[in-house]
């Protein structure tokens, strides 16, 4: 092996560095490009998306494929949510920067959660600019829903196989809580929706079940709740209720723009008992290593999030200590309908599945018996819990998301 | 003890509703029918839920309805001697399961 000399070791050196500069300066120029690019683009998408793209630099999204986008059935918010918000972001960059429409190449059939984020965001799209998709290899029955699909307003369609229904609701924070939701009559809507499409392709005399409307109006009921409650500048919610014939399951997606779960709960004045469990649970996380900050597979905002998730541990806590139990509530009525429930939960870069893996179980947590849900083996908080099941995306959406997909025993 | 009927079937709309939900909604409610008092006063109210009309009731609904009940009350024991559900089992094995949340979270 050949030996380098002292002066030649000393200009790789001075090439090394001068090359490593040169790299820094590049990207720092491309990244100021990009901002400069998106400060002429004249598309403000409104608070909640704009916030979106901001919390995510928005700038850095820049489809490398030029202008064209894939999706398949694994871009689905119960399996890869990432994947499904990396796209959301990409189409709304592109939408600021690019002037010909973009093409998206299907694979498969598309969950149908999928389908609809990205028809919300192209109706986002489409109301600050001329917009529109090339659809490359789409098959009928999405073709079929996505022309139908109208998710920036209320709409519902109906097909043989689908019916869909959907609605940007206004959260009513009237002084008077004894007026009426609107989600509430949706709510009705989707449960008669579900009653007619088992009577027409089944059973004609088919009554729903009290627990399946329990758990219907438990899903809406409980977010609604949450967001009055919880995301005080929200001033939508978006909900849409979609009801697969052939399958017979029932899908709920929720979403709105707002703080984020964790957001919430840090920002809560909680009483002390409370605050001093949490910050156990977290000290003990961060002594036993969980947060590995370099492989960002479990953060702090992940197990603030989980916290939340607890039977009682809610921000309003100190008004009443009865507050809190919404989600495990939802949770329960689903599962107690069908226990192949699948419900995909993301806030802030937290993403959660829940399925029949791991189940909600009284134990006792802070001062009493409470309904926990821990996902791994013991159900204990204070250990980590399986990262399939809570996992932190590279991504962040500011607010809540929540899929439910109930099928129905019929 | 005089009997006080609540008919919760006022509470939905038909046919554009058929549950009732939120927990701040409960809580009002509470408050408008002066549930607390009407207890206090030492009669005995009774809810009536007809699941012809009410398909369904948020749990956050009931715990906000008898939250100060049970705040006063403590067991589920002392609230059965003024409250009595009018209804379907499925809708009071929701209030049993409910009241006994809020009994584990008073009663201490």
């Amino acid at each position: 092996m050949k030996r380098l000399s002292k002066e030649q070791k000393l200009r790789n050196e001075i090439l090394a560095r001068k090359k490593f500069r040169h790299n820094i300066r590049r990207k720092k120029k491309n990244k100021k490009l990009a901002n400069l690019n998106l400060n002429k683009s004249k598309v403000f998408y409104s608070y909640g998306v704009e916030n979106f793209c901001k919390k995510n630099n928005i700038s850095e999204w820049k489809n490398k494929r030029q202008n064209s986008y894939r999706i398949d059935e694994s871009v689905n918010l119960y399996e890869n949510p990432e994947k499904l918000i990396r796209l959301l972001l990409q189409i709304l960059n592109n939408a600021k920067l690019q002037k010909a429409y973009p093409q998206l190449i299907f694979s498969g059939r598309i969950k149908f959660g999928s389908l609809y984020l990205i028809d919300n965001m192209c109706w986002e799209i489409a109301q600050k600019r001329d917009w529109g998709f090339h659809f490359q290899n789409i098959n009928n029955e999405d073709s079929a829903i996505l022309s139908k699909l109208k998710s920036f307003s209320s709409s519902t369609f109906e097909n043989e196989k689908v019916y869909i229904l959907n609605e940007k609701v206004l959260i009513n924070r009237s002084e008077n809580q004894l007026s009426n939701q609107q989600y509430k009559v949706k709510s009705k809507e989707i449960t008669d929706l579900v009653v007619k499409g088992v009577r027409e392709n089944s059973d004609p005399n088919f009554i729903l079940d009290p627990e399946a409307y329990q758990a219907i109006s438990s899903t809406i009921g409980e977010h609604f709740d949450n967001i009055l409650l919880h995301a005080p500048d929200s001033e939508f919610g978006y909900l849409c209720g979609f009801y697969d014939k052939i399958a017979k399951e029932v899908q709920i997606l929720i979403f709105n723009f707002g703080l984020t779960i964790a957001e919430s709960l840090e920002k809560a004045n909680l009483p002390k008992q409370v605050q001093k469990e949490i910050n156990a649970v977290i000290t003990n996380h961060t002594q036993n290593k969980f947060f590995k900050i370099a492989s960002k597979k479990f953060t702090r905002e992940n197990a603030l999030t989980l916290l939340s998730l607890q039977e009682g541990i809610s921000s309003r806590m100190v008004y009443d200590k009865s507050r809190g139990h919404g989600i495990t509530d939802f949770i329960e009525h689903c599962f107690n309908l069908n226990s192949e429930t699948k419900i995909a939960l993301i806030s802030g870069s937290t993403a959660i599945k829940i399925d029949n893996k791991y189940k909600i179980d009284n134990k006792f947590f802070i001062d009493r018996k409470r309904r926990i849900i821990s996902f791994n083996q013991e159900n204990d908080l204070f250990l980590r819990p399986d990262n399939e099941y809570i996992r932190n995306m590279n991504v962040t959406f500011p607010g809540l998301i929540i899929e439910t997909r109930i099928p129905l025993i019929i | 003890m005089s009997q006080i009927d609540i008919n919760l079937n006022t509470l939905v709309d038909p046919p554009h509703t058929d549950s009732i939900s939120g927990r701040g909604f409960g809580e009002e409610y509470a408050k408008t029918i002066e549930l607390l008092q009407k207890i206090e006063s030492n009669n005995k109210i009774n809810f009536i839920i007809d699941s012809q009309y009410v398909k369904a009731i948020n749990d956050s609904f009931i715990k906000g309805l008898f939250s100060k009940i049970f705040q006063k009350y403590k067991t589920i024991e002392e609230v059965k001697k003024h409250i009595q559900i009018t209804g379907s089992d499925y809708f009071k094995r929701l209030f049993e399961k409910n009241w006994l949340i809020l009994q584990e979270i008073y009663n201490v």
